[in-house]
This record gives C-alpha cells, sequence and structure tokens, in this order.
C-alpha cells in the first residue's frame, strides 16, 4: 500500500517499512490501518527509517482480544515489534487511538520515545472527565463501540461499509470523496473483517474503563520528550476544545499547529500533514546535538 | 392476546387533531381520567400491570405515542418539531377533549414522562398531578452530561445522529437491536421483564421502518427543539404535585441527583427511588399501582 515500503509480519503485527535514517514510528487511528500514511510516510523515509504497524486489532494484525486492546498493551506491542526490529529509540506520530497510544507510550517508556506528535486528539482523561453534551454527540462511537460484546459488533457487521465510512465522512471532514479510492479500499478490506470489528470495539471497550484507569492513575504525568499538537482545524476536537490548551499540563516542551480539514486531515491533506511532521523531525537533529 | 393483557379494555384508534392515536382504555369515561404515557422503544402495552389494578377507581387511558406503536408516524421536519414533547402534549389534550375530560392524573415512564412534563406546562388546567417514572428532566440531564451517563444512554447520543445513520443500522435487524438494548437496560439476560405478549407487540411495532425513524425523530427532538422550548420557559416550574419515582438499579440513581434537578423544575416535588431496573412498571406493577392511586387519591 505505500509504494517503495516492505511489509512484514511479527508478534501479530502486520507493519510497512521503509527508508533510512533515525527510526519514526507511525500509528493510525479508528476506523483505518497502516494504509493511511501512504501519502505521507514516503516523504517521511527520504530522512528517516519510517515504520508503519497496524495496531492490534487493525488491519492486517491479529485481534488480540479486550486484554491486549488498552492503549498501554497496544504500545507494549508496538515496543515487542520494535525490539524485533533493532531499534531503541525512536520518534512516534500517532493520529486518533493511535495517538492515545503514542501518549501512553511516552508515559510508559519515556527512555525509548525522543520526539512525539499526537493528531487530533484531546487527552483521554480530559474528554472522559469533563465529557460535555456535545462532545458526546460528536463522539457517540466511544459509547456505542463501548457496549459489551457481541452487541455493536453484531450492528456494525450487517453493515460495516454505511457504518464506517459514516465515520470517516464525519467530525468536520467533507465525506469520503476528499479521500484517495485506494486508501479507502484499504479500509474497506480491513472493516469488513468480523474480527477487525471486535478488535475496534474492544479498543473502545478498553478506552471508557481500562484506559482511563491507567490514565487516572497518574494524572501528573508528563510527556518529557519534545511534542507536536497538530489538530484539524476544521475538526471537532476544534471545535469544542482549545486542543493546545488541554495538552500543555501534560508536555514539557509542546508546540502545536492546526491543519487544514477535519478529522482526517492526514488523508485529504497529507503534504500540509507531511511538512509539519518533517519540520518538527527536523529540529530533532539539532536537539540531539544539544544532548551529545 | 390483549383481552389477556388488558382484561376488560377497548382498543380504539381516536383522531387527536393532526394524528390518530392506538388507544387502550377501559371504557369508564365518567370515573375521573388516569392518562398513561410509555416510553422507548415500547407501547401502551407496558402498562398492561399496571393499568387493571387501577381501573376501578379511574377511566384509564393508555396511547400509543405519535411514531410508535400503531398511532400514526408522520412525516417529521427538519426541525423535528414533528417530534417535540410539545406535539406529543398537544396530541393528548386533544385526546382528552375526545372523551370528555377537562383533566387527568397522568402517569408517565420515560419519552412519555418528558411528554407528561411539557403537557404540565403547555396545558397546565388538564393535568391534576404527575407520578413520573425514572427520568430527571432532559435539558438538565444533558447539562448534566457525564461519562457515566453517556455509556449507560450511550442511545441519547446515537439516535440523534442525522438521519438515515442511526435507522439504516437498526433496520438491518431491529428485533436484535430492540433486544439487544433493552434486555441489557434492565440489567437481565433472557427474555429480560417483558411479558412475552407485550414483548411481541413492542418487537412486532419496531418492525416498521416508520416506527424506527420516528422514535429517532422523539430523540432528535429531545436534544434540539425540546431544549428550546425549556429555555423560551425560562424558569417556569411546573405548578402541579409530581412524583418522581426512579429506579434504583438504573442511570438516574447512579449519575444524577433526581430530585434536586426536579426541585429545579417543579414547586411540588416529592419522589424516591425503588428496587427495580429501568422498565419498572413491569417489574413491580403493583408497587406502581399503590404509589400512583396513593398519590393520586391524596389529591382528588
Amino acid at each position: 500500500m505505500i509504494a517503495g515500503f516492505d511489509t512484514g509480519r511479527q508478534g501479530g503485527l502486520a507493519y510497512a517499512a521503509g527508508g533510512e535514517g533515525p527510526p519514526l514510528v507511525l500509528l493510525h487511528g479508528f476506523p483505518q490501518t497502516h494504509a493511511m500514511w501512504a501519502h505521507i510516510a514516503p516523504i517521511l523515509a527520504l530522512t528517516h527509517r519510517v515504520i508503519c504497524p497496524d495496531l492490534p486489532g487493525y488491519g492486517d494484525s491479529d485481534t488480540p482480544g479486550l486484554e491486549g486492546a488498552s492503549f498501554r498493551a497496544m504500545g507494549q506491542a508496538v515496543l515487542g515489534l520494535l525490539d524485533h526490529l533493532g531499534v531503541e529509540r525512536f520518534a512516534l506520530v500517532g493520529h486518533d487511538r493511535g495517538g492515545r497510544v503514542a501518549h501512553r507510550l511516552c508515559l510508559d517508556a519515556p527512555d525509548r520515545v525522543d520526539r512525539v506528535a499526537l493528531m487530533d486528539i484531546v487527552p483521554t482523561h480530559t474528554l472522559l472527565s469533563e465529557l460535555q453534551h456535545d462532545v458526546a454527540t460528536a463522539y457517540y462511537h466511544w459509547f456505542f463501540l463501548a457496549q459489551p460484546e457481541p452487541f455493536p459488533d453484531t450492528m456494525i457487521a450487517a453493515d460495516p461499509d454505511a457504518y464506517f465510512e459514516s465515520c470517516l465522512g464525519g467530525w468536520g471532514g467533507d465525506g469520503l470523496s476528499a479521500f484517495d479510492p485506494a486508501q479507502l479500499d484499504a479500509y474497506r478490506a480491513a472493516w469488513r473483517q468480523p474480527e477487525r470489528i471486535r478488535g475496534m470495539c474492544d479498543d473502545y471497550r478498553a478506552g471508557v474503563t481500562r484506559d482511563f484507569e491507567d490514565d487516572c492513575a497518574d494524572l501528573g504525568a508528563r510527556i518529557r520528550c519534545p511534542a507536536l499538537i497538530l489538530y484539524g482545524e476544521q475538526g471537532v476536537m476544534a471545535r469544542f476544545y482549545d486542543v493546545a490548551e488541554t495538552w500543555a499540563p501534560k508536555c514539557t516542551y509542546m508546540e502545536a499547529q492546526g491543519i487544514p480539514g477535519g478529522h482526517f486531515f492526514p488523508d485529504t491533506a497529507p503534504e500540509v500533514t507531511a511538512a509539519a511532521l518533517a519540520a518538527f523531525l527536523e529540529e530533532r537533529g539539532a536537539s540531539d546535538s544539544e544532548e551529545a | 392476546m390483549t383481552a389477556s393483557l388488558f382484561p376488560g379494555f377497548t382498543e380504539e384508534r381516536i383522531p387527536c387533531g393532526a394524528v390518530t392515536l392506538f388507544v387502550r382504555h377501559n371504557a369508564a369515561p365518567d370515573r375521573p381520567a388516569l392518562l398513561l404515557l410509555h416510553g422507548y422503544p415500547q407501547t401502551s402495552a407496558m402498562w398492561h400491570g399496571v393499568a387493571p389494578l387501577l381501573a376501578d377507581r379511574f377511566h384509564v387511558i393508555c396511547p400509543d405515542l405519535r411514531g410508535y406503536g400503531r398511532s400514526d408516524k408522520p412525516a417529521s421536519a427538519p426541525d423535528h418539531a414533528p417530534y417535540s414533547k410539545r406535539a406529543m402534549a398537544d396530541d393528548f389534550a386533544a385526546l382528552l377533549d375526545h372523551f370528555g375530560h377537562d383533566s387527568a392524573w397522568v402517569g408517565a415512564h420515560d419519552r412519555g414522562a418528558r411528554v407528561a412534563h411539557r403537557m404540565a406546562l403547555d396545558h397546565s388546567g388538564r393535568v391534576r398531578a404527575l407520578v413520573l417514572l425514572d427520568i430527571a428532566p432532559t435539558r438538565e440531564m444533558y447539562a448534566n452530561t457525564s461519562t457515566t451517563f453517556a455509556r449507560a444512554y450511550w442511545h441519547w447520543y446515537f439516535l440523534t445522529q442525522p438521519a438515515p445513520f442511526p435507522e439504516t443500522m437498526i433496520g438491518h435487524d431491529p428485533r436484535a437491536f430492540w433486544l439487544g438494548k433493552c434486555i441489557r437496560q434492565a440489567g437481565s439476560t433472557g427474555t429480560g421483564p417483558f411479558h412475552p405478549d407485550a414483548k411481541d407487540e413492542y418487537l412486532r411495532c419496531f418492525d416498521d421502518p416508520a416506527a424506527i425513524h420516528a422514535s429517532c425523530e422523539d430523540y432528535r427532538a429531545a436534544a434540539t427543539i425540546d431544549i428550546a422550548h425549556d429555555d423560551v420557559d425560562g424558569g417556569r416550574k411546573v405548578s402541579q404535585p409530581l412524583l418522581a419515582l426512579w429506579a434504583r438499579r438504573g442511570v438516574i440513581e447512579r449519575a444524577f441527583d433526581p430530585l434536586s434537578l426536579w426541585r429545579s423544575r417543579a414547586d411540588d416535588v416529592t419522589g424516591k427511588a425503588l428496587d427495580a431496573s429501568h422498565y419498572m412498571a413491569e417489574e413491580i406493577p403493583s408497587e406502581i399501582a399503590l404509589h400512583m392511586t396513593r398519590f393520586f387519591t391524596a389529591r382528588a
């Protein structure tokens, strides 16, 4: 799916990798796969060794069950893949659920993440602990998908295209026409599998239980490495929150930038997104040499 | 079937202004009227355990709300006004006209209780007192949104998504949706607290795509135009006596302070939690009927 990248599998995780240079890990979100990086990863691979896993339960990765669906467990699965690939320290980019995994990894494995970009999320704890009517309406899927198995799984399986396309077309976006048809085909191939539907529901079932508890347990913790917060300027998060403000108390060094588009701006504005990420990653060389 | 569920009751379709409603009643128009209003996703059949216990004392009138059961399901509008609680309350004022009742006692559950709240404000002379089952005021519930609430009442946020998305997803298997939602909300397994004949009626009625759409419109109205109507009312409170009964095993108990929320919207509020799930009229019908009889006769 990503031009010039190789694909592989390790420990139940499917991934694509390409390029040479300092390691960079890209984590996709819901209801997507690593194919979301198709127009971003090749640009970043000019200067980095880029690794794009499918999260556990998503894409071509195995569905681990509810225990393996927490952000902490997903993060550990990604670390296992990176161990296998011989990657110790890496830069990390995550969108949506992948952003939440990235946030958790920054807290759980601070010695391994040297730079992180979080895309179009507010902290899980912030969203859930201060839930507003408008947010619950826009993010109804947080509560629908979190219903016990197999209720939402079965409803979605009756018409997965209708369900997930409503997600991709919403949240501040302009419908499906702004997406690359080849990327959409990759998403559809994944979400038409009942095991992937269960995996995605498990992700949200863990989100309002285990993940929230994990966040409550280290509320004061800050991301130690430099962080870039990107958000869709027309997205629902920017409509309801000052996204940068929500992250400020959870970061040590932070910059924030709006990208034109809705929640799925990496799909609909890949060049702008890649440019913002490349600029942030370029600073890495400078800070690395300072540390050295 | 109805004979066994509602012994001695009559079934009629009655023109009520803009719509015709399906109504079960005990054909005793000389007795004081008691209007019983059902909730989502149900029909008047939910009163089968309560209504017969009240039939000696009242003219017990159990309509299907517009959009539900065998009542008309008028086309909606972009502002959802045809499914506003105001429109539904107007239906029931017309229903009282039809029977020649100046006013009625009102017992109501869930969506029906939201209609009863609006009816007490819009037709204050027609409503003598209210017993409301397992709700807090709509506007105040939304204003007090929490994760606890959204996890339990996820359907408040799902059903209000723009048409036809929830309609399409539900329509693939309405019965699986109905059972999955209601059995779980009852904290139950198997057939839940529902009488088999009542459940058959609920499921049969919910097979109708027009009923699915209308019930989504009911929720869309609740999230928009019903709140707008509340806001226009400002601080105006219900002046009639109001008894709030809610389920100890439900989200009203877990996520809200229903007495204090009701006291912000009504002058004369009493109430308590009862040991039941959300579908309390079907779980503990004798207790509900006793509460209604005591509350209404003490205020006659």
